[in-house]
C-alpha cells in the first residue's frame, strides 16, 4: 500500500483493424506501456478499475541476455504474463464492469523483471457496450499485502529473573516499578487495539436534535 | 490489498479482529478462567480440560454461530477478492450509483418541501410535559397517534385543553392528512425504469427485435429457470413441505410427525446452518419464532434490553417528522388491513425506536443509498454540528410498515420483534428500496421476474404488454414490500421462511411470476391496466408454496 506506483508512459488505446477503413467495433483493444525514467523495470502487481472490459491479456517484452532461456530461434523476447483473465463473469451484462481488480504476482505466468514494454489486450466480445477500457491503471514493484502487525516482542517475553540492584531507601524498586508500568501500558495498549464497535447510539450534538431541513451534499 | 483469490489469512485476521472486539470475546474469557480455576483439572492438560470445559458449557456453539454470522455479514466483494474504494463497495456501477443519488435528492426535496408547506421542523425537543404524557401512553399510540400533539380536534387525554402549552396550539391546526407518505412503489419504479447504461448500445434502436419487452433497461447477469431450479431444489414436487403436508387434513404420520421430532432436535442444535437447512422446507409454526431467531443470530441480553429503552427515551425527547411519516404509514396500511390492525400499538413501539437507532447506519456500509443528512438549528455548514436525519438514516415509505407487520404474529415480546425486525432489515429489506447493482437488489429482481415471465409465459407477457398492462407495473409492489399485506400473513411468513433459509431474496421474482401464471386464463382476457389490476387485486386464498412449485418445475 505504501509503495509508489511505478513511473510509466501508458499510451492510447489502440484498435487493431487489418483494413484501417473499419470501424472500431472488433472487440479488442491494445494499451502499450513503456518505462522510460526507470532501470530494469520490475512488475509486480498491476491495479486498475475496470470498465466493460471482458478479458484481459498481459504480455511482456523482456530484455534478452545471455542467460535468458529461449523459446525458439525466433524470441523476441515477448512473453505471456496474464493469460486471458476474465474480468467480467458475463460479457452481456453489467456484473464485474466497473469493479476495481488488482493483480499480483501469484497470478503471473512468469517473473516479471528486466521489462521492456507491457502490452494489455482488452478483449470485449459482446456488441452491447459502446466503449470500453481500463481506467486508473498503476503498476508496482512489490505486492503489498496487508499484513497483521506482529505483536511488540515486550508483550511475549515473559519476565526474567532480575539480577540483584543497589537497594535505595525510600524509593520503590525501579524494576518493579517499570515492569509494573510496563504492563499497564500493555493493557492500555491492548484496550485501545481492541476498541469495541458497539457505539453508544447518540445522534444529537451536545443533546440538541432540533433540525429545519435536510442538506443537499 | 486482496488478491483475486480470497487470502485465507487475511480473512482469519478479519475473523478475529472481529472477534476480539465482541462481547462474546471476554465472555469466553471469563468462562475459561473459571474452567481454569476448577480443583478436578490438572495441571498438565490444562489446555485440553478448558477446552473440553468450554465445549460442555456449550460456548463453542455461539462461537460457531458467532462466526457464522459474521462470514455471512461480509461484502460479496469481499469474497471475489476484488477491492475498491468504500464508495465502490456501496456500488461498483457509476451510472448506477447516479441513479441512486439523483433519488434521494428528490427524496430530499420532497421532505424539505414539506417541512416548508407546513412550517413545520424536521426534529424538535419534546417539552417536559409532552414526554410525561407520551411515556404514559406509550402501549397505546395509536388511539391519538400524532393527533394528540397535532390534532385539529385539540382534544387530549388526561391533560386539560387550557394548560396545553403554546406549542400545541399553534400546531393545532395540523393535522395527520397534510401529512403525506414521500414516496410509493409506484415512484420508486420509476426510477429503476429510468435507469439506463449511457456505455451501452441497444437501447431500442438497433432493432426491433433487440428492443426488450420488459421495463427493465439494464443488464444484470441473474439467474436464470435452471438455476433458480437448483438454487431451490428443496420446492420439488417430490418432497414435503411444511405448509402444505402439515395441514390438518393430511394424516400427521406422513410428514408432520417426524418434522416435529427433526425440528425439536434443530432447536436444541442451536446451531444457525442448522436451522437454515432445516427451515428450507418451512417452519413448523410453533417452532418459526425460534428457528427465525437462530438464522438470524438473534439472541437478547440485558444490554439489548436496556439499548432498545434507550431508544425508547430517545423517542420520547425527540419529536420527528419521520414520526409522522410512519404513524401516517401505520395507518394506511397495517390500520386498515383486517390482519394486522390489532398490532397498531406495537407497529409504532418498533417503528419509532428503529428511527433513532443509529446501529442501522452500518448497513449503508454495503447498501447502496447514504443517509440523508442535515445541521443542527442555526449551525448549518458547521461539520462538527452535523448530523444523520433521522438517527437511523432511513426514509420511511409508503407501506415500510409492512415490513413490521407479519413479525407481530411471531413475537409478543417487543424487544425480540425489534431486534429480529432490525436484523431482517439490515439484511435482506433495504434491498428492496434502493437501486443497486447488487444480485439481491430490487433492480436484479425486477430483471429475474421480467425474464422469467418472457421465458414462461411469452403468450401472456406478449398479450399483457400489447394492452399497455406491463407485468412489472403490478409486480413491482408486490416485491417491495416483500409481499406483506398482499397475501394472507400466514402465508407470507411461510414466504419469509424461505427467504431467510436460502438467504435469498429471489423467491420474491419467482413467486410473482407464479400469480401471473396461476392467473393467466383470466389475464390473456384483460383489455386495460385497471382491469389486469383487477384480476390481481386479491391475493389473499393463494397458497405460497405450490404456486412457487408450480412456477419452477412444472415445465
Amino acid at each position: 500500500m505504501n509503495d509508489k506506483p511505478l513511473s510509466c508512459n501508458v499510451k492510447p488505446a489502440v484498435s487493431p483493424t487489418v483494413d484501417s477503413r473499419l470501424g472500431s467495433q472488433t472487440g479488442c483493444k491494445i494499451i502499450d506501456i513503456t518505462f522510460p525514467n526507470v532501470v530494469n523495470p520490475e512488475v509486480g502487481e498491476i491495479r486498475f478499475q475496470n470498465y466493460y472490459v471482458a478479458f484481459l491479456t498481459v504480455k511482456a517484452k523482456i530484455k534478452l541476455t545471455e542467460q535468458t532461456p529461449r523459446e525458439g530461434p525466433n524470441d523476441h523476447g515477448w512473453r505471456m504474463v496474464v493469460r486471458r483473465l476474465q474480468l467480467m463473469p458475463d460479457p452481456h451484462t453489467e456484473t464485474g464492469a466497473q469493479d476495481c481488480f488488482v493483480i499480483t504476482r501469484s497470478q503471473f505466468v512468469c517473473e516479471l523483471s528486466q521489462v521492456v514494454s507491457l502490452r494489455l489486450i482488452l478483449q470485449q466480445p459482446s456488441p452491447l457496450w459502446k466503449d470500453f477500457s481500463l481506467e486508473d491503471l498503476k503498476l508496482f514493484k512489490t505486492s503489498g499485502g496487508s499484513r497483521v502487525p506482529p505483536l511488540p516482542s515486550w508483550f511475549m517475553e515473559d519476565d526474567k529473573p532480575k539480577a540483584n540492584k543497589k537497594e535505595l531507601e525510600g524509593v520503590p524498586d525501579l524494576d518493579s516499578l517499570s515492569t509494573n508500568l510496563q504492563q499497564l501500558w500493555a493493557l492500555a495498549e491492548e484496550v485501545s487495539a481492541n476498541q469495541t464497535e458497539e457505539s453508544l447510539g447518540r445522534y444529537e450534538v451536545d443533546g440538541c436534535y432540533d433540525i429545519n431541513l435536510l442538506a443537499y451534499s | 490489498m486482496g488478491t483475486l483469490e480470497q487470502k485465507p489469512d487475511n480473512l482469519l485476521a478479519n475473523v478475529l479482529c472481529y472477534l476480539r472486539s465482541s462481547s462474546l470475546f471476554n465472555e469466553l474469557l471469563c468462562s475459561a478462567q473459571d474452567e481454569a480455576q476448577r480443583t478436578n483439572i490438572r495441571f498438565t492438560d490444562l489446555k485440553k480440560g478448558v477446552q473440553n470445559g468450554l465445549v460442555t458449557a456449550g460456548w463453542d456453539r455461539k462461537l460457531r454461530n458467532a462466526i457464522y454470522h459474521f462470514l455471512q455479514a461480509q461484502p460479496s466483494t469481499a469474497s471475489s477478492g476484488v477491492q475498491g474504494s468504500p464508495e465502490q463497495i456501496k456500488e461498483p456501477i457509476t451510472y448506477v450509483r447516479k441513479a441512486q443519488l439523483a433519488w434521494e435528492k428528490k427524496i430530499l426535496k420532497s421532505l424539505n418541501s414539506m417541512c416548508t408547506e407546513l412550517t413545520i421542523p424536521l426534529a424538535r425537543r419534546r417539552p417536559e410535559r409532552e414526554q410525561k404524557d407520551m411515556m404514559v401512553r406509550w402501549t397505546e399510540l395509536g388511539v391519538d397517534g400524532p393527533a394528540f400533539m397535532r390534532g385539529s380536534s385539540g382534544i387530549c387525554r388526561g391533560i386539560a385543553p387550557h394548560i396545553l402549552p403554546i406549542t400545541f396550539l399553534w400546531k393545532a391546526n395540523l393535522d395527520l392528512s397534510q401529512i403525506r407518505p414521500v414516496y410509493a412503489p409506484k415512484d420508486f419504479l420509476d426510477v429503476v425504469i429510468g435507469m439506463q447504461n449511457p456505455n451501452c448500445t441497444s437501447t431500442g434502436n438497433i432493432g426491433s427485435s433487440d428492443y426488450p419487452w420488459g421495463l427493465v433497461h439494464v443488464s444484470m447477469k441473474v439467474k436464470t429457470l435452471n438455476e433458480l431450479r437448483l438454487q431451490y431444489s428443496e420446492f420439488a414436487i417430490t418432497q414435503c413441505q411444511t405448509g402444505i403436508d402439515d395441514l390438518p387434513d393430511v394424516p400427521p404420520e406422513l410428514f408432520d410427525t417426524d418434522r416435529t421430532r427433526l425440528g425439536r432436535k434443530v432447536l436444541a442444535a442451536k446451531h444457525a446452518p442448522i436451522s437454515r437447512e432445516f427451515s428450507k422446507k418451512g417452519c413448523p409454526v410453533s417452532m418459526r419464532a425460534e428457528l427465525w431467531c437462530h438464522m438470524l443470530g438473534v439472541e437478547l441480553d440485558n444490554v439489548d434490553v436496556l439499548y432498545y429503552e434507550q431508544l425508547k427515551s430517545y423517542v420520547l425527547q425527540h419529536d420527528l417528522l419521520v414520526d409522522n411519516l410512519l404513524y401516517k404509514d401505520v395507518k394506511l396500511t397495517a390500520t386498515n388491513d383486517d390482519q394486522y390492525f390489532v398490532f397498531e400499538d406495537f407497529l409504532y413501539q418498533i417503528l419509532l425506536p428503529f428511527s433513532r437507532d443509529t446501529y442501522i447506519l452500518k448497513h449503508f456500509a454495503y447498501n447502496s443509498a447514504t443517509p440523508p443528512k442535515s445541521y443542527i438549528r442555526g449551525k448549518l455548514g458547521v461539520e462538527e454540528f452535523a448530523v444523520t436525519y433521522p438517527p437511523n438514516g432511513v426514509i420511511p415509505f409508503h407501506g415500510f410498515a409492512m415490513y413490521v407487520a407479519p413479525l407481530c404474529f411471531l413475537y409478543n415480546d417487543v424487544v425480540q420483534l425489534y431486534y429480529v425486525f432490525r436484523k431482517m432489515y439490515i439484511q435482506y429489506f433495504f434491498r428492496l428500496h434502493s437501486v443497486s447493482s447488487h444480485p439481491q437488489g430490487i433492480v436484479s429482481l425486477s430483471l429475474i421476474f421480467e425474464q422469467l415471465l418472457q421465458a414462461e409465459e411469452p403468450e401472456l407477457f406478449y398479450q399483457l404488454k400489447q394492452v399497455g398492462c406491463q407485468p412489472l407495473k403490478i409486480a413491482f409492489k408486490w416485491m417491495m414490500r416483500a409481499f406483506s399485506g398482499f397475501l394472507a400473513s400466514d402465508q407470507v411468513l411461510l414466504l419469509w421462511d424461505r427467504i431467510l433459509a436460502f438467504d435469498s431474496l429471489e423467491v420474491l421474482p419467482v413467486l410473482a411470476v407464479a400469480i401471473f401464471s396461476f392467473r393467466k386464463t383470466n389475464l390473456m382476457k384483460v383489455q386495460t391496466f385497471s382491469a389486469a389490476e383487477a384480476v390481481l387485486a386479491d391475493l389473499f386464498t393463494l397458497q405460497v408454496m405450490p404456486l412457487l412449485q408450480l412456477a419452477l418445475f412444472s415445465k
